[in-house]
């Protein structure tokens, strides 16, 4: 083993090869995180200052007629407004989880373009009806 | 962690060494990274509510002295509110891309249920995070949700663990925000974890 060892090709002193693709030191990983976590930071910062943020309507004041849930739950809000509270509320969001939970199964099944196709589908109709109740009500 | 650095959880998470592959940003394009910085502010900020935040009777009163009375309280409830926003489109962004990179499939699969779990978490925590705003939306939001539990068999109770007894005018409850500070956002802080180390465990070492 140590012959082995002893007749290896010198890699430089950061980088060693390995297989097919060389090795860098976590330092050069780091690098790009850093840089990323700055400029996301400055997002959220720029985000928090330009827009400002609403109390509720004061539970004091006098009662206004609100049905309006958080735009997360938006989805869920425009089907209970269409169909059945246990439909809306329970059978079609825990059956979309479902599908998410054995989406690796899926991929045995019927292929990854499928599978990318399930998920596209199921994407796009719970964030259209997000979009949906946010700007329709 | 000296010879067994590369076995323990920081060595999983932290490795010494990584492939030139792994550099790429288009791998993940730091979506799921995003997310766990997200919850750093959020931890962060969260922490800086409770010490002026009351649940309850008192919780759009105490809001609204933190937002208009104390230095800076408005921008730290803002803060904590857009991160939330933030961490919930990434969650679901970098889900987007673990699915078209085909990184859910075999070897991976608890990696992806851990993923889909703290999805489910994520939305919650940010409903939840809505009720405690004490005002009449978030009263009306836990209306909706409480009318959800008990249409199940035996909902009533699930309903009040979870919710308490909130007002019409008013989502915040101590119960609420219990789950809210401490059990869903525990569970999400431990899930990450975990979720990072079978990563890396994996051999996944990308840009977060």
């Amino acid at each position: 083993m140590d012959l082995l060892e002893g007749e290896r090709t010198q890699a430089p002193a950061e980088v060693e090869q390995s297989g097919r693709q060389e090795k860098v030191p976590l330092i050069e990983l780091q690098v790009r995180e850093y840089i990323g976590t700055f400029l996301w930071l400055g997002f959220l910062l720029a985000l928090t200052a330009s827009v400002k943020v609403p109390l509720d309507s004061s539970p004091k004041a006098a009662a206004v007629s609100i049905s309006k849930a958080p735009w997360v739950f938006g989805a869920i809000q425009w089907l209970l407004q269409q169909w059945p509270a246990w439909l809306s509320g329970w059978v079609l969001p825990l059956l979309s989880m479902a599908v998410l939970f054995t989406l690796p199964w899926w991929g045995q099944k019927v292929g990854k373009m499928w599978v990318w196709i399930i998920f596209l589908i199921l994407s796009l109709v719970w964030v259209g009806l997000t979009f949906l109740y946010m700007f329709m009500g | 962690m000296g010879k067994q650095g590369n076995n323990s959880f920081m060595g999983h998470i932290r490795p010494r060494q990584i492939r030139t592959g792994a550099l790429r940003l288009r791998a993940t394009f730091c979506l799921g990274g995003f997310s766990f910085l997200a919850f750093i502010v959020l931890t962060i900020t969260g922490v800086l509510l409770l010490f002026y935040y009351q649940p309850g009777d008192r919780a759009f009163a105490s809001l609204s002295e933190l937002n208009s009375v104390l230095p800076y309280g408005g921008f730290v409830r803002s803060l904590h509110f857009w991160a939330g926003q933030m961490m919930v489109i990434s969650v679901f962004m970098h889900m987007v891309r673990v699915v078209w990179s085909r990184a859910y499939r075999p070897l991976r699969e608890l990696n992806w249920i851990t993923g889909v779990v703290l999805f489910g978490l994520t939305v919650i925590l940010d409903y939840s995070g809505y009720l405690l705003r004490g005002g009449q939306e978030s009263g009306a939001a836990a209306t909706v949700g409480q009318a959800l539990f008990t249409s199940l068999p035996g909902g009533q109770a699930l309903a009040t663990v979870f919710f308490g007894q909130p007002s019409p005018l008013n989502g915040s409850t101590l119960n609420m925000f219990v789950w809210h500070a401490f059990i869903l956002a525990g569970a999400v802080g431990f899930l990450q974890l975990f979720h990072f180390w079978r990563i890396r465990r994996g051999g996944g070492v990308r840009p977060l």
